[in-house]
């Protein structure tokens, strides 16, 4: 009896020791790590998760980074974590984002049961640590919109104190199992509130349609609170001029190619991330930009001009113009923030293209390919092995249309033309 | 030309004269979310492989929810017409009519799109087609917001459509299942005596518990021609003898008391009659006791008195004049000694038709789509489709077979 009681003695204490030292996780992206990104029908839309492969094909944080999107209409954490085996963790992914919350909270129709939620997102959690995943990024669920959420807007305002009840039971969950957590739900509700009063309470941020499904602009603030969470750093690269010396040089990423006459050739392998679209439409990006540090802490693509503090500078990039007060240009210019339409746009846009055709076929593949057919498995045992035979060779497509993806993302060839003009020159208007 | 109509009017004749119920047909159960509940599909797969109409017939569900005949149109190549079915049965029509007052462009779609079915099923080489009208919704528990009178409204576009699937049936030679007029008759009736909440088309209005499925399947095995002659068992007191109809086989008779193995079970009702989900309550609104389950027992020599029979663990008595014309010991003994292997079949049967479900809605649907997306990997695609098929006919085959000959003892005493 004395040592079964010394056992559970030793059992509590050893418990209580991981509760309160939880075995920590990288918390970094690593080369070549494979990142899949789960969660409901807001991650089956396919944008911030898009976003999210873009950034990192593209700007690059680190080489050779795989994305994938396991996203699932209607599902709820616990339908996740039944899922998981036949499906998630059959691509043995290294890095995982999980956003789920906005299906388990119920709409402020139902009682919300956050013990379930609890529980399924640390059973989430452990099962991918034990399947050997690296690096956990556990998010919080993001909100409803205030004026086009379906219920209307009582019953949002209702539902959005329900989400931050989730959101702080991810967050505690996270703290729990030492991963790393992504607070969307602030973020969203901050940036909408800011949105709202700048373009007027019908311009939604989840979601023109229902309130729930945000357009392209919340799936940006999502895709910003993963990206932060994931440690990317922000550093895209720096050109640095010197107009004394007609010299330039560049950070890694970035060659120079010639410099004359202020005329600096680079060829460049990482990209700045890049914004089409109206900003007045909450289906661009744009506009939400002045609400999000996104530029300033995930997307800075400098130009430094030595030298030039006291004068003025005039920056040429691709067709557009702009002047800069010397200071700033030797403090370095955000070209990502000052130039939306640069010369990286339209090859930005011919990777989307490959990105998107990847995502699509993601959603059959998991949805028929993995979990349809692995329903036939018990009814057809004796063709296991043809029904394994095709997964395979889905997850094999996959992999080639990720890697059509990440073929496109070649090197970007483009011009800066820096002019240093007396500080008193007359200003010219933007040049396009 | 002449030769030509002659040959047309031939096969018109042809179509009319094979439209009924052949040993070995396969019947395919097609409809919407309503024959996807796998209620009155299965109440027609009981009936056929247990009262046994004809002999060897299999049946199959296509059920498949928020489907109408356009939808069903679409998708009959990839799916239904993969099967080698013989007969049909047709369902559709809650949802053509949109929840909404009829109008001519959704009663022309609706038209269109049944005779196509109608055309795509006799190109196939289906025998016999039953083109079944949509049922009803419930007077009460169908609602609309806004809409007092939603359940009256829709009625009307549902009794639209049962007039023009009337014609479709009649155009094109095909039997047809009045579904509508069997549903709201037994509905109304059935209200009358268990008041109004007493739901016919379901909890929503429009799904309705074993109740409501027992009238559609009333209907479809109407419009598939059973006779409801189930077997006799004639009983002489006077010379001790008995004997049995086809399906009947008397084993012996000693005291009154005849042995009988029957290959043909009468039809056999469950649960509380004042609940939705029994067919108990309905049977009195429905003559399918009388038109489709005729068990007799005919008593001869017992004199002019009263007869008493104990089936299983019941007794009733009968005024001997009518046990000589014949009672029905289906409808009089609704518990009897075929409700256990009823049960036992029911079972079998409910297992095949919730494997067709995700059959039809999973993988054949699927089949498409997962083709397209690993084009190299047909041959695999091939032998799963395959696998999957034969496995439904297995479990098919499961469902006859758990058809076993019942012995039973039905007691006959003259009471004095």
């Amino acid at each position: 009896m004395r040592r079964i009681s010394l056992f559970f003695t030793i059992l509590v204490i050893s418990q209580a020791a991981r509760a309160a030292n939880p075995p920590q996780q990288d918390h970094k992206l690593k080369e070549g790590d494979f990142v899949a990104v789960c969660g409901d029908s807001i991650t089956e839309q396919k944008l911030y998760c898009r976003f999210i492969e873009e950034y990192l094909l593209m700007c690059r944080p680190k080489p050779n980074l795989r994305t994938m999107q396991l996203g699932w209409n209607g599902e709820t954490s616990w339908g996740f974590l039944s899922k998981m085996p036949n499906e998630a963790m059959r691509f043995n992914p290294s890095v995982v984002t999980i956003c789920f919350g906005m299906n388990d909270g119920g709409y402020a129709q139902v009682v919300p049961n956050y013990d379930r939620y609890r529980h399924s997102l640390r059973g989430i959690v452990q099962d991918f640590k034990k399947d050997g995943v690296r690096f956990i990024v556990l998010g919080s669920p993001g909100a409803v919109d205030s004026q086009t959420f379906w219920g209307g807007p009582e019953v949002a305002a209702k539902y959005n104190p329900i989400l931050a009840n989730e959101r702080d039971i991810a967050r505690e969950v996270a703290a729990e199992e030492g991963v790393t957590f992504a607070e969307v739900h602030d973020l969203m509700m901050n940036v909408m509130r800011r949105a709202k009063a700048k373009y007027g309470k019908a311009y939604a941020l989840a979601g023109t349609e229902d309130g729930v499904h945000p357009d392209e602009n919340g799936h940006l603030v999502m895709a910003y609170a993963f990206l932060k969470a994931l440690g990317c750093d922000g550093d895209i690269g720096t050109i640095t001029y010197e107009p004394g010396a007609n010299r330039a040089q560049a950070s890694d990423g970035h060659r120079i190619l010639s410099c004359a006459n202020g005329t600096i050739e680079v060829e460049s392998s990482r990209y700045p991330y890049c914004f089409y679209g109206d900003p007045s439409s909450p289906r661009s990006p744009k506009g939400i930009l002045e609400f999000l540090p996104f530029n300033q802490e995930l997307n800075r693509f400098n130009l430094v001009v030595k030298g030039a503090t006291g004068q003025k500078v005039k920056v040429t990039w691709g067709d557009v113009s702009k002047e800069f007060a010397g200071a700033d240009a030797e403090r370095g210019i955000n070209l990502a923030a000052e130039f939306m339409d640069n010369p990286f746009s339209a090859q930005f846009q011919k990777v989307e293209e490959a990105v998107k055709a990847q995502q699509n076929f993601e959603t059959p593949l998991v949805k028929r390919l993995m979990h349809e057919l692995a329903e036939f498995e018990a009814f057809l045992p004796e063709e296991k092995g043809a029904m394994e035979a095709l997964k395979t060779a889905g997850m094999k497509k996959a992999h080639e249309l990720f890697d059509k993806a990440a073929g496109e993302v070649t090197p970007v060839r483009h011009r800066i033309t820096v002019e240093v003009l007396p500080a008193g020159a007359p200003t010219a208007a933007v040049v396009k | 030309m002449k030769r030509l109509i002659v040959l047309a009017v031939a096969a018109l004749v042809c179509l009319r004269a094979g439209a009924q119920l052949q040993n070995g047909d396969f019947v395919a159960v097609c409809g919407d979310s309503i024959t996807e509940q796998k209620q009155y599909s299965v109440f027609i797969e009981d009936y056929l492989l247990m009262c046994r109409p004809k002999a060897d017939l299999r049946v199959m569900q296509f059920g498949w929810g928020g489907e109408t005949s356009w939808g069903f149109l679409g998708k009959m190549p990839t799916q239904a017409l993969k099967f080698d079915m013989t007969v049909a049965t047709t369902c559709y029509g809650m949802n053509d009519g949109g929840y909404s007052p009829m109008t001519p462009d959704k009663a022309r779609h609706y038209k269109d799109s049944m005779t196509a079915v109608v055309k795509a099923f006799k190109k196939k080489g289906v025998r016999f087609i039953v083109v079944g009208s949509p049922g009803v919704v419930d007077s009460k528990t169908f609602v609309r917001r806004d809409m007092p009178d939603a359940a009256a409204m829709y009625n009307k576009t549902l009794a639209e459509e049962r007039d023009i699937a009337k014609a479709i049936a009649e155009q094109e030679g095909c039997a047809f299942a009045d579904v509508y007029d069997v549903m709201m008759d037994a509905m109304t009736k059935a209200k009358e005596k268990y008041g109004a909440s007493y739901q016919v088309a379901g909890g929503d209005g429009i799904h309705p518990g074993a109740n409501g499925h027992l009238c559609m399947a009333y209907a479809f095995l109407k419009g598939l021609g059973v006779d409801g002659n189930i077997g006799t068992i004639t009983v002489d007191l006077a010379a001790n003898k008995a004997e049995g109809s086809d399906g009947q086989k008397v084993l012996g008779m000693k005291d009154g008391a005849v042995e009988v193995e029957s290959s043909r079970y009468p039809f056999c009702f469950t649960g509380d009659p004042k609940s939705p989900n029994a067919t108990t309550g309905i049977i009195e609104f429905l003559p399918f006791n009388q038109d489709l389950n005729r068990y007799t027992l005919v008593v001869k020599g017992a004199g002019t008195g009263k007869v008493k029979v104990t089936w299983g663990d019941a007794s009733k008595e009968f005024a001997a004049a009518d046990a000589e014309k014949g009672i029905n010991l289906a409808a009089e003994f609704l518990e009897n000694p075929f409700s256990g292997p009823f049960a036992a079949v029911d079972k079998v049967v409910r297992e095949q038709q919730n494997y067709e479900t995700p059959l039809i809605k999973t993988l054949m649907a699927g089949m498409g789509d997962m083709r397209r997306m690993v084009p190299g990997e047909q041959e695999a695609f091939g032998r799963i489709e395959a696998a999957a098929i034969k496995r439904g006919r297995e479990l098919q085959d499961a469902s006859a077979a758990a058809v076993k000959p019942v012995t039973h003892t039905i007691k006959v005493e003259a009471v004095k």
